[in-house]
Order: C-alpha cells, then structure tokens, then sequence
C-alpha cells in the first residue's frame, strides 16, 4: 500500500471505528493496522489531539487489576468523521476524473472503514 | 529492555512536555505494552522511546495535523530515515534552548584556548629565531680570531653561524606569517560558530 492514511483521513478512520464501539488504545490500533498500514506509534498523537478536539472522551476501566483507558467518540467527534468522509469522497471523485482505470472493478477494492 | 526501562526512557524523553501530557503518554504506552501481551513484541513495533518520543514531541509542538514522519520502523527505508531526522530535528530543537549559552561559552573557550596556544607558539618561534640569530651571528664575528689558530675549527664556527643566522632568519619570518593569519583566522573561526548558532536560533524561534 504505497498511499498513507494521514491527517483527516487517519482521524476519519479512528473516529468511524469509535462510533461502532468504545475501544482502548491496543485494540483500536489492532483494528486500524489490520486494513491500514500505519506504525504502532502514530495513533497516540492522533487520540490525544481528537481528545483535545473534544472529538473523544476517556474513560478508566478495571482489568486485570490496572486500568484500561477507553475512548467514547462524542457528538462532536461522529460530526467530524462525517466531515472527513465527506473530505474523502469529494478527493477520491477529484482523483477518479483524472485518474482512469482499465477495470471497472479497481474502483471498489478500496478499504473499509467508511461505509455510511 | 523491559517494559519498565522502555517507559523510564520515554519519560526521559519526553520531560519537556507538562506533567499531565507526559504522565497521559506513560499511561497510554504502559496500557498499550500490557495489553499487547508479549512485552517484547509490543516494544520493538513500537520503535525506540526517542522514535515514539520524536512522534509526540512534533504533535503537540505544531499541535495540529499529525506529521506522518516518523513511520514504522519495518517499511520503506526512505521513512525510517525521516523519522530518524524528525527525531534528530526535535532532540536538536529541545537542546536548542538550554544549551545555546553553553554551546556559545564552550566556542568562545576553545577560540580562547587557540589564541593561547598559538601565542606560545609564535613567542617559542621568535626567541628560538632570536636566540639562533644571536648565536649566528655570534660565531661569525668571532670566526676570524680562530682562523690562524685553528682554521677548522674557524671553519666550522663559520658554517655553524651562517646556518644559524639563516634558521634563525626563516622562524622569524614565519613567526610573522602565523601571527598575520593565524589570529585572524581563529576569530573567523568563532565568530562564524557563534553566528551560525545564533541564526539557528533565530530561525527556530520564528
């Protein structure tokens, strides 16, 4: 996969998975790195500045005798990610008038994550 | 490294952040090593604490968009290397701040040090060249009170005066070259790194 999922498209995808269910930090980047080729450390920065956006809130949940750090997308957050679905659909249109494609089919082999 | 040597060296990385950033980032990366199981694993994807530190450090210095430069440490060469740099770029740019008097202090002592040492230099060259020139000139003079005594000996005195005039003559001369170019060129030298240090800083706090 030689384009990279940044920026907006990175906090679509984040927020998208949130509005499914809550999710802690692990598991959302296990989600992600199974359709998206990201490295382990890039999500942090991306949480900590949707929290800042106040996109997501925390909360702590006992496991294992430690805490677990959930992220809750709020109504903020669900607004973003349909202004980044919204971002990614007016760009992937832009790209396509320019772009061809021999096959038909090579337009839906794109990866999930905003289906709505 | 463990998970406890991982996060002490993060934390080190990371002091310049405020104390609940940094605490927030410890939690998350001690959450994140937990609950992936296998501690080792978890740690050699992460990337190096500096690597994970360089990532956080650029995100809540631009405090925006996240800058897709430091990338998984298993992909394409060319983004290893600019996460490399970024986290060359951020280290540098935290150093920056506390260290720029030192750094000046420290050249401005090493130039110091340099006019020191070519001084000595310059005055061993000149009383060397002096004293050569005086024993020179010393034989010759004296030369021809021992021709008709002993003419070799003469002879030698001579030869060995003529010498001595002429090394003398020559240190001199590059006495006088080493002081023309070599203090000139040590306050070049300083002054260009302290310039150089001082635009540096110029630039990054615009």
């Amino acid at each position: 996969m030689a384009i990279q999922a940044t920026g907006i498209l990175l906090d679509g995808c984040v927020l998208s998975l949130l509005a499914e269910e809550d999710a802690y930090g692990y598991s959302l980047t296990q989600k992600i790195k199974n359709i998206l080729d990201v490295s382990e450390s890039t999500l942090y920065p991306v949480m900590r500045r949707l929290q800042t956006d106040e996109c997501l809130t925390v909360y702590d949940m006992p496991h294992n005798g430690r805490n677990r750090r959930y992220y809750k997308i709020t109504e903020r957050g669900l607004a973003r990610r349909d202004e980044c679905a919204a971002e990614w659909i007016d760009f992937k249109g832009r790209i396509d008038t320019i772009l061809t494609f021999k096959e038909d089919e090579a337009c839906n082999i794109d990866g999930g994550g905003n289906d709505e | 490294m463990n998970k406890a040597e991982y996060l002490q060296k993060l934390e080190q990385k990371l002091r310049v952040l405020p104390e609940d950033e940094r605490r927030d980032a410890l939690n998350y990366h001690d959450e994140y090593i937990s609950d992936a199981g296998d501690e080792n694993t978890a740690i050699s994807q992460l990337g190096t604490p500096g690597e994970v530190a360089a990532i956080i450090l650029a995100q809540s210095v631009s405090g925006e968009k996240n800058p897709q430069s430091a990338q998984n440490p298993d992909g394409p060469k060319e983004s290893a290397f600019s996460g490399m740099k970024t986290a060359m770029i951020v280290i540098l740019s935290l150093f920056a701040l506390p260290l720029a008097f030192p750094v000046v202090i420290t050249v401005a002592s090493i130039g110091f040090a340099l006019v020191i040492t070519l001084a000595t230099l310059v005055f061993t060259f000149a009383v060397t060249g002096a004293a050569l020139l005086f024993a020179g000139a010393a034989g010759i003079l004296f030369f021809p009170f021992l021709l008709f005594q002993n003419f070799g000996h003469a002879m030698f005195l001579l030869g060995n005066g003529l010498i001595s005039v002429g090394l003398g003559i020559l240190l001199i001369k590059l006495t006088v070259v080493v002081m023309r170019r070599g203090f000139p060129a040590i306050s070049r030298f300083v002054s260009k790194k302290i310039l150089r240090r001082v635009d540096h800083e110029k630039n990054r706090l615009d």
